[in-house]
């Protein structure tokens, strides 16, 4: 088409000079007839174009964009072609647009969906002019990149990420909280707008609780940012502080810098830290893949510090309940037990009276019983024993009368009989008085009886006296003393009774 | 009263002289002695509550100062 157009050029243009023989024309006479070229071809036409945006320059004063479209091998990367791209005034606006809505910064080696009008102006050469840019385009691009960002995360860390239900479980989600959070690691940049808001929430929090916060600036906008923020939290990590969280902060800055928090490798880091990790990302589109990950992902740094205040305020309540229902049982009990020992003091007074009065009235009914029972005893049995008494007293009468006659009887006849046993007695007495007096050996030497003496001794054995012996013979007044001339046996019998 | 006597056993001592005092299976030789010994056993509850209470009431009272000034 060119050519048709140079072939068409008038003839009047084409010069020559002293200087060369050489036919010539001056380059802006070339770069008009470009120009001419290039705008009957391209004028008031548009196109939309994929591209990948390379070696972006953006000058803030001028508002402006300078950038190069490149489109490479799909195999191997490498340059196919390439064209320089502008984007200034009006259309910058839809280059904020497009940031805010994908969380995409408009930056280098990304690939869009840009709608181009090609022009050829004589200072700068051929370039193309921004017009506008496809955010779907971009977005799907985006969320195709976070699913496979998502994808590897889970495939080349199957311990400390899992997908469960839809939800991913890190190994961040897991480590215990405590119950209070006060040393907080905060990593933000120093000059965001969302970590003032984040530590002004926890100064001004209306309990009082006091924070102890260490800062660990990162940059969370730029290239470098996910990896500056995963140094920190190795920092964290190495520092051995016994940090209750770690805080991820972000927001007031452009929106923009919000893909880092997609970053395979902060995602990594955040879902294998062994501190819990809250974040305040401050984003309006989905959850970034580091919220997906975190402990607890909040919307905003206030959001973030609210979350730890009532986080805290959470365990205050359950103190404060505890208390409250340890005042009320405590109460409870010691009232329920000064009851129960009123009630055991009553009942053992009220009951050990009642025994005793029982006992007593049980004591009493007896010995009245035994009392009466016993008079009544005593008075049957002195009925019943009069009768014999009486009959004893009579018996005893009677025996005593018959005793006594029986008696009188006997010292009658004793009396008689004794006189009469004397007078026998008297009388036998004196027959043997009698009879004595007979057979005294005076009278009865009176009567010519004789003794015999041998030696002044009375012989009563013939045998001892011998012939010649002397005897004496006593007579009854006379001694005889004579010589035995004989001795013989006597057969005469001369006084047998 | 032994020095090794605590709240629950005088309690349950204190119950079961109650429950043999109220169902009458005491017998009135030791009646005076279970009597004397519940008197006893309430006196060292009774007191031992009371310190309690009054402790309690101390620490709870410093635990309420406490709060507040949390507060």
């Amino acid at each position: 088409m060119v050519q048709i157009f140079l072939a068409n050029l008038p003839k009047q243009i084409l010069k020559t000079t002293k200087l060369s023989d050489i036919q010539h024309i001056k380059l802006s006479e070339l770069t008009t007839l470009i120009e001419r070229v290039v705008k009957d071809a391209f004028a008031e036409k548009t196109y939309w174009v994929i591209a990948e945006i390379s070696g972006l320059n953006y000058y803030p004063d001028k508002n402006y964009y300078f950038f190069d479209l490149v489109e490479k091998n799909e195999a191997t990367n490498a340059l196919l072609t390439s064209i320089k791209c502008n984007a200034w005034g009006s259309t910058v606006s839809k280059i904020r647009d497009f940031e805010h809505t994908t969380g995409q910064t408009f930056t280098s080696n990304i690939q869009v969906l840009v709608k181009v009008s090609v022009e050829y102006n004589l200072k700068y050469g051929l370039k193309l002019n921004f017009i506008d840019i496809d955010h779907s385009y971009t977005v799907g691009n985006l969320e195709k990149q976070k699913q496979e960002t998502l994808k590897k995360l889970l495939t080349e860390n199957p311990e400390h990420i899992q997908l469960i239900n839809g939800e991913y479980v890190t190994f961040n989600k897991k480590v215990p909280i405590n119950p209070v959070i006060q040393h907080i690691a905060l990593i933000s940049s120093a000059n965001a707008e969302g970590y003032k808001d984040f530590k002004k929430v926890l100064a001004e929090n209306q309990y009082k609780y006091i924070f102890k916060i260490d800062e660990y600036l990162a940059q969370v906008q730029g290239e470098s940012a996910a990896q500056q923020m995963v140094n920190r939290l190795v920092e964290i990590y190495e520092s051995r502080k016994p940090y209750d969280a770690v805080v991820i902060v972000r927001g007031g800055g452009t929106p923009t810098d919000f893909l880092h928090f997609d970053s395979y490798l902060l995602s990594k880091a955040v879902a294998r830290f062994p501190i819990p990790i809250i974040t305040g990302i401050g984003h309006t589109g989905n959850q970034s893949i580091v919220d997906l990950m975190a402990y607890n992902a909040t919307i905003a740094p206030t959001k973030a510090a609210e979350c730890i205040i009532a986080h805290n305020r959470t365990f205050e309540e359950k103190i404060l309940n505890f208390q409250k229902s340890i005042i009320s049982k405590t109460n409870e009990l010691i009232a329920r037990h000064q009851i129960f020992l009123n009630n055991v003091n009553s009942k053992i007074i009220s009951k050990t009276k009642d025994i005793l009065s029982e006992n007593a009235q049980y004591i009493s009914r007896i010995n009245s019983v035994i009392v009466t029972g016993a008079n009544n005893f005593l008075i049957q049995q002195k009925e019943r024993l009069q009768p014999l008494l009486n009959k004893i007293i009579q018996k005893t009468v009677l025996m005593i009368d018959s005793n006594k006659f029986n008696l009188n009887k006997y010292i009658y006849t004793i009396k008689s009989s004794a006189v009469h046993l004397l007078d026998v007695k008297q009388y036998n007495l004196n027959y043997y008085i009698q009879l004595i007096r007979h057979l005294s050996p005076m009278n009865v030497l009176k009567r010519g009886y004789s003794l015999i003496y041998q030696n002044g001794k009375i012989v009563k054995d013939p045998s001892t006296i011998q012939r010649g012996s002397e005897i004496t013979n006593l007579l009854f007044d006379t001694e005889i003393i004579s010589t035995v001339k004989d001795k013989k046996k006597s057969n005469e019998p001369k006084f047998k009774l | 009263m032994s020095q090794s006597l605590n709240y629950k056993d005088a309690l349950n001592e204190l119950s079961e002289i109650a429950a043999a005092i109220e169902n009458e299976s005491i017998s009135v030789d030791e009646l005076a002695t279970k009597v004397k010994r519940a008197a006893e056993l309430i006196d060292f509850c009774q007191t031992k509550l009371k310190n309690t209470d009054a402790e309690v009431k101390k620490i709870l009272a410093q635990m309420e100062a406490k709060s507040k000034d949390v507060k």
